[in-house]
């Protein structure tokens, strides 16, 4: 057995397609690392930047006022800006973080006129598809598995030495494991190798997820090893399996999440999207043509702590304003939870189909690690709204009391800042589930080892 | 030669034919090529819809408007929503990755939202389930393994040395090969025929010699299917963007305002341009004081205001649209190594999918924009008196202080938005480069597979 186990490392190690594959996963691993890398860093640099650009803004806008201009009056123009930071392992699963705002500019007008403001990005480019590390891990790494272990039984058969094999002591099934262990072990100890040195090379802190990732890496290619062996049972030629074991990766790397997606985007549409646009402006710009004391009223629902300071009804004043952008947050507001509500559940649909499709499952919980999924994104967004909130009543005694510049400590300002750094949690069901696939398919195997 | 050349393909078809996991495969491509269409077409019509709905609600609530100051109706501004392009069911392109929804106002040119891919629950990194995903992606990759195992089943069967020496020519044995594969995958996956052929001369040494290579070329092929449609085309255009770094909205938006302060400051009372500008409109009005001009001077000032920023503002979306053709450039460029992107380029350009249709829109929006905010600074101009232009109580009925109103009449005559696409021809120009590439891959193969054809034995 050892001298059979010999030859077959040998051979494989001599194949020169083997080597080339290896080369090119190589290649795509740093590639996707510079790239991802690339991406994250940029950001990095532009929320850096970003406090500069907002003291720049300021003192342009502030900066020839006299001492005694109205200070709400400039708060119009004021920006603040937020920052969405990047989790440490975001330049390995990138996820759509590069498709979504992360450096949100906020006035202290209607929240929901800004919150969905998109930023500039390339739409070419996104549409080709990244090439982050994630995917270069679920989807490359798979073709490795199966370039070496789809013909694991039937090369044999075809050479005619298979039935030399089966008469060894060992039995059939302990082939086949020792055969697929040796060629599984060399690509998966490639894989694993990278994805090990992976965040290391990008900067990620040592924590557990260091170990963790390297090992979700190696269940998601015995999944893949495993399948392999299943399809062995069948006895057929090796085309027929590596054509087997291509329709598979089609199926669970190409088909099967865009088939759900779709099925996910068709179940839960986003009218809420246009609805909340519709009734923020309606609701705001609607106030203008609606008596002051209607509008004060509506403020006073939201914020009682208000109803003494007296507000003029004849002419304009900035209280009846902040008021009437607060109306246009009211009236989108349902729309608004709703949409958030409508995004969160499509979230838990789709996802409840990833344990059926391992490169889903495990793309997801990357992205969950580094923070860069849609909940992700939506917990950014619901900082900014609290943000939002607290500039509001940071400025409204300033708002209500008239106060001019000159009174006002514009740094005392409330300042943004959301990071979410994940951690290896996130990591512990996919494996699990990985490991369920891994062992259905063993007992499979097993059960049916008779047909080998 | 010809009919030799007929004969090989029809063998080939039949063999084809007689392929259990191929027909199998090309029942499961063909059935998803159908229910990706229909599904992406219904998808489609129900964006239209909810799309018309959503714009006739706010034509009419620009239309019932009551009397307004214009320059409230200017920020009362308008939603505009993308049309979808008529053959979005079959090439999705670049409309998941772009926004949805403008809001154009006085002062301000905002971002398109809620594209698709910003709420999107993963990253498709094959793109949504479409028409042109499985021809352009995924037929390549079975026409390479039918390749593979077709010739593989002639060196095992003996029966090439046969059909040589009966006198069948190669380039008939090989272009017979290809009439079948193209037959079978119709002409739409041409690209990835003329690889596959490239690759059927490539084996042609090692076919004769060693004993492993069917697989190694079926290997080969699925390798080369993996480097030039999966990774070239994400990796080249990829390297071609970090040379031409877009800027994020905030700096974008920064250097708008440094540039708008340049041409003149507003937020500066003693800012030298507006000093220059109100010298001038009143010394062409010949009076002093800008109570005395006969048009409303807050309005004049809007326009000229109007003007600056969105000259800064149009200065820097040149330079962003720059950007975005390198983007183009570097795409164009990697499509010379990949027919798969030079296929997808064409096929979203032709589609009118792809990222010059989606700037096209907003130049167009954006010019509606300008048009519009002009209008309602004009109206400002002329129809609100000068002693007009500040808050009062208003009494009445709206009890809301406001600047003097003007008819609603002013502006509900005001042409609603309309996209208007680019014809035809400007997308067949944009998908010229990209076809030319694909031009220049079928005559270089061809060119080659003739000069490496095989002697007669």
């Amino acid at each position: 057995v050892g001298v059979l186990l010999r030859l077959e490392l040998a051979r494989l190690l001599r194949s020169r397609a083997l080597v080339a594959a290896g080369a090119i996963w190589l290649v795509a691993a740093a590639g996707s690392l510079v790239h991802g890398h690339g991406v994250i860093e940029r950001q990095r640099r532009a929320l850096a930047e970003s406090a500069a650009l907002q003291a720049e803004h300021h003192a342009a806008i502030l900066g020839h006022q006299p001492p005694t201009a109205v200070a709400a009056d400039q708060l119009y123009y004021l920006t603040f800006h937020t920052r969405h930071e990047a989790s440490p392992w975001a330049a390995l699963s990138v996820g759509q973080r590069d498709e979504r705002s992360f450096n949100l500019k906020i006035r202290m007008l209607a929240l929901h006129g800004q919150l969905y403001d998109a930023d500039i990005t390339s739409p070419l480019l996104a549409a080709l598809g990244a090439f982050d590390f994630a995917f270069v891990l679920i989807a490359l790494a798979p073709l490795l598995v199966i370039a070496v272990c789809h013909d694991v039984v039937s090369s044999e058969r075809e050479a005619g030495t298979w039935p030399l094999v089966r008469a060894e002591s060992v039995s059939a099934l302990r082939m086949l494991a020792l055969k697929l262990g040796v060629r599984f072990g060399v690509v998966a100890a490639l894989v694993v190798a990278t994805t090990a040195a992976a965040p290391l090379l990008v900067g990620a802190p040592l924590d557990a997820r260091v170990v963790v990732v390297p090992a979700v890496a190696l269940a998601y290619l015995a999944v893949w090893a495993m399948a392999a062996a299943v399809v062995a049972l069948a006895g057929r030629a090796s085309d027929v399996n590596a054509l087997v074991m291509l329709g598979l990766w089609v199926l669970w790397v190409v088909v099967g999440p865009a088939l759900v997606t779709t099925a996910g985007a068709a179940r839960f549409p986003t009218p809420e999207a246009l609805e909340l646009t519709v009734q923020q402006r309606h609701g705001y710009h609607g106030s203008w043509d609606r008596p002051v004391a209607e509008t004060m009223a509506a403020f006073y629902a939201r914020y009682p702590q208000w109803k003494d300071v007296p507000v003029a009804t004849d002419r304009y004043t900035n209280a009846w304003y902040y008021a009437m952008q607060q109306r246009g947050d009211d009236a989108a507001a349902t729309a608004a939870a709703g949409y958030f509500e409508t995004l969160r559940a499509r979230h838990g649909w789709v996802s409840g189909w990833w344990p059926l499709l391992p490169p889903a499952l495990v793309q997801a919980a990357l992205d969950r690690t580094a923070r860069t999924d849609l909940p992700a994104h939506l917990g950014y967004l619901e900082s900014v709204a609290a943000y939002h909130e607290r500039i509001k009543q940071h400025f409204f005694p300033i708002v209500f009391n008239d106060a001019p510049i000159s009174a006002v400590d514009w740094q005392a300002a409330p300042r943004h800042e959301h990071r979410d750094d994940g951690a290896a949690g996130d990591l512990t069901g996919a494996f699990g589930l990985l490991a369920v696939w891994v062992a259905a398919a063993t007992v499979l195997v097993t059960a049916r080892r008779a047909t080998l | 030669m010809r009919p030799a050349l007929v004969r090989v393909a029809r063998v080939e078809l039949t063999r084809m034919r007689r392929s259990g996991a191929l027909a199998a495969l090309a029942v499961v491509l063909g059935g998803l090529i159908v229910a990706s269409g229909l599904v992406a077409w219904r998808a489609e019509r129900a964006y239209e819809a909810q799309r018309q709905r959503y714009s006739a609600t706010v034509d009419a609530q620009w239309d019932q408007q009551p009397d307004r100051h214009p320059h409230r109706v200017s920020h009362y501004g308008y939603l505009l929503f993308r049309p979808r392009a008529p053959l979005g069911f079959f090439d999705a392109g670049v409309t998941a990755n772009t926004g949805s929804t403008l809001f154009i106002e006085a002062h301000r040119q905002n971002s398109m939202n809620f594209g698709d891919a910003a709420h999107a629950d993963a990253p498709l990194r094959f793109g949504g389930l479409s028409m042109a995903l499985v021809l352009q992606l995924l037929i390549p990759l079975v026409i390479f393994i039918a390749a593979a195992g077709s010739v593989a089943r002639e060196r095992e069967e003996g029966t090439l040395a046969l059909v040589r020496s009966l006198g069948t020519s190669w380039a008939a044995w090989l272009g017979g090969k290809v009439l079948a594969l193209v037959v079978a995958a119709l002409a739409i996956v041409l690209p990835g025929t003329l690889v596959v052929a490239a690759v059927l001369a490539a084996t042609r040494d090692v076919a004769w010699t060693s004993d492993a290579w069917a697989r190694t070329g079926a290997l080969a092929l699925v390798g080369l299917w993996l480097a030039l449609w999966v990774i070239v085309p994400r990796v080249v255009p990829a390297i071609g963007a970090a040379a031409d770094q877009l800027p994020t909205r905030a700096a974008f938006e920064a250097e708008v305002e440094r540039r708008t302060r340049a041409l003149g400051d507003s937020h500066n009372p003693n800012d030298p341009t507006f000093a220059a500008f109100k010298a001038e409109t009143l010394a062409k009005a010949g009076v002093s004081r800008v109570e005395d001009l006969p048009v409303n001077y807050n309005g004049i000032l809007m326009i000229e205001g109007e003007r600056l920023t969105t000259d800064a503002y149009r200065g820097m979306r040149a330079l962003l649209d720059d950007s975005r053709r390198g983007h183009e450039r570097s795409a164009t460029i990697a499509a010379a190594v990949s027919p798969f992107l030079a296929m997808r380029l064409a096929s979203m350009a032709l589609a009118g999918v792809d990222v010059r249709h989606v700037d096209d829109f907003e130049r167009q929006a954006e010019d509606y924009r300008y048009t519009l905010v002009q209008h309602l600074n004009q109206l400002h101009a002329e129809e609100v008196g000068h002693a007009d232009d500040r808050y009062v109580s208003s009494g009445g009925g709206s009890d809301a202080p406001s600047r003097k109103r003007i008819e609603a009449e002013h502006w509900q005559d005001t042409p609603a938005f309309a996209y208007v696409a680019p014809v035809f021809g400007t997308a067949a120009a944009q998908a010229a480069a990209a076809l030319a590439v694909l031009g220049l891959w079928l005559g270089g193969m061809t060119v080659w597979l003739w000069r490496v054809r095989p002697g007669v034995a």
